[in-house]
């Protein structure tokens, strides 16, 4: 069943057009990872699917159907920003929230410590949350958006800001909600993230979805079985023997980059770089970082013969 | 009707247990009536031929002017500023609490304020040898429609003017205090020269003022204070309507921020 559904979003802020007909669909259990760069609308996403915001067209759909007083009894946010009590304790706020996702007495309750459990809070959950950790605070920022047990998840930049071990253990969390079946949106624009949480992921660009699909599945999207990161003397020597050679390049943040057809070794392409003063060379797969920088070129820098120089 | 009961209880609830939290505002608003009362209670003791009328003819300003206009005006600014500031108001918008159900708990919180704060000005009264004559009833209907009408007007303030915990005093103070003067919430009325005075007939505060002074002082029946109560009801209508025009305002802003 399909759980989210956004089709043909557009919000415009003035004359900034943010979304240019936003089309995804999440399904149930499914992570979905919406990922783009700071200001592609990844926010503006979530907050007209919130109904924070009334988008100018299309629509924002929660299992099936507009959002309504009784969806959100069972779709939870963790927004980008801690929104908590500060004075309150753990529990409390968890208490509190619960409260206004309309559980009452012992459910309420038991609910909470269920989540105290779940997101492992207990040695905090009688501590004020203005004595937490940015960490601790932001596991509870988490565990308040599950507190009444929803079916639909929407995380904004869930793991913004925390360290490894942090990160690591809020993702187990998440993948421990998609297996109980509960479906998760979340936004990020750090790719490890996507990589390891997500089933599909779709990269937002300029307001639109450029790629989407599965991990595994955008990487063929990359015209290359390999990548080799090139430092040499003369760039433009670099950039002529690939040119003869048929091999599309690259500059990823001014790295000049050769993307193979084949998979290949060092010695092999030392040889075949032949008369080019090569100062240092790295043989690299490719990952979602390069599926991510080929949908976000800017549309001036992509030549027709694939070789790349700007 | 039944939900938004219960989620304004939890909001006012959770108001509550945050005041409780937040010592030193507790503390302020504890100290501040009780200084004042002693304060006016000694300085119209002379006048009053003892500390007893003193105190039965002070308690009724103090209790509504010093002690709930601190607490049931400046009290929701800040509790929608720190919503505001803590973002968690957007949490909120995107819950299924209804605005209504937020409104009425931000006023239960700050009855139940008022109540507190009641307690302690009479508990002082009959300390002095002082007391309040009139019935209790009547007189808690004046401090529950004075309590909404400020709670009103917080909700005004907070949500047109207050994006910060700076911004929220400056109003406050700008428009309240002279409103308190002009109250006979510190001295009686009687002092003022003739334009202040017609000015005092359409204050708010000198009618919650006048009508609880009555009640407690005087031991008049509802029939006496009528005009005062229609002029308070009118008015806690009125600033209800404007804190949640000025609400539903700041919710659309804060929705597009």
């Amino acid at each position: 069943m399909t759980m989210i559904t956004l089709r043909g979003l557009e919000m415009s802020f003035g004359s900034r057009r943010v979304l240019r007909g936003l089309y995804l669909t999440v399904g149930e259990g499914e992570v979905y990872g919406l990922l783009g760069n700071n200001g592609a609308g990844k926010s503006t996403a979530i907050n007209i699917l919130t109904g924070l915001l009334q988008a100018d067209a299309g629509e924002a759909l929660v299992a099936g159907g507009p959002l309504t007083p009784a969806t959100r009894t069972w779709t939870g946010v963790a927004p980008q920003e801690i929104a908590l009590y500060p004075h309150l304790t753990c529990r409390e706020n968890l208490l509190f929230f619960a409260g206004v996702y309309h559980l009452r007495g012992s459910a309420r309750r038991r609910r909470v410590d269920d989540v105290i459990r779940i997101m492992e809070l207990g040695d905090h959950a009688s501590t004020p949350v203005a004595a937490l950790s940015g960490g601790w605070q932001r596991r509870l920022n988490l565990a308040v958006a599950i507190v009444h047990g929803p079916r639909v998840l929407i995380l904004d930049e869930p793991t913004a800001g925390l360290d490894i071990q942090t990160r690591h253990n809020l993702w187990a969390s998440i993948r421990r909600f998609a297996r109980e079946g509960t479906s998760v949106l979340l936004t990020t624009h750090m790719l490890d993230e996507a990589e390891i949480l997500c089933d599909r992921v779709g990269i937002l660009h300029a307001g639109r979805i450029v790629r989407e699909g599965t991990v595994d599945g955008l990487w063929q999207s990359v015209p290359a079985a390999e990548l080799a990161e090139v430092e040499a003397e003369d760039d433009e020597a670099l950039l002529a023997r690939a040119r003869s050679l048929r091999i599309p390049t690259r500059r990823y943040g001014g790295q000049l980059t050769l993307l193979l057809p084949s998979p290949t070794t060092l010695a092999a392409l030392v040889q075949r770089l032949d008369g080019v003063a090569v100062r240092s060379l790295r043989l690299r797969p490719i990952g979602l970082t390069q599926v991510f920088l080929e949908a976000t070129r800017p549309e001036e820098v992509r030549l027709e013969d694939g070789v790349e120089v700007g | 009707m039944a939900t938004i009961l219960w989620d304004s209880l939890g909001v006012a609830q959770r108001i509550l247990l945050e005041l409780r939290r937040n010592r030193r505002l507790l503390i302020f608003w504890i100290l501040f009536p009780t200084l004042m009362l002693l304060l006016f209670g000694w300085i119209y003791a002379d006048g009053f031929g003892g500390l007893g009328p003193s105190f039965t003819w002070t308690a009724p300003g103090i209790l509504l002017g010093a002690a709930m206009f601190f607490s049931c005006l400046s009290g929701p600014v800040s509790v929608i500023v720190g919503e505001r500031e803590r973002r968690t108001l957007r949490r909120l918008l995107r819950s299924p609490l209804a605005g209504s159900a937020y409104f009425l708990g931000v006023v239960w919180a700050h009855v139940a304020v008022a109540a507190g704060q009641g307690g302690i000005v009479y508990g002082l009264t009959y300390a002095f040898g002082g007391g309040f004559r009139g019935s209790l009833l009547l007189g808690a209907a004046i401090v529950l429609v004075s309590a909404v009408s400020y709670v009103g007007l917080g909700f005004y303030f907070g949500a047109r003017f207050a994006r910060n915990t700076e911004d929220a005093t400056g109003p406050v103070a700008a428009v309240g205090v002279p409103l308190l003067v002009l109250g006979g919430t510190f001295f009686s009325v009687d002092m003022l020269p003739g334009f202040l005075f017609a000015l005092t007939q359409v204050n708010p505060i000198y009618h919650m003022n006048m009508a609880l002074k009555a009640v407690a002082r005087d031991g008049v029946g509802i029939r006496a204070i009528s005009t005062h109560l229609l002029f308070l009801g009118l008015f806690a209508a009125a600033s209800l309507a404007l804190g949640t025009r000025a609400y539903r305002r700041m919710l659309h802003l804060e929705r597009a921020d």
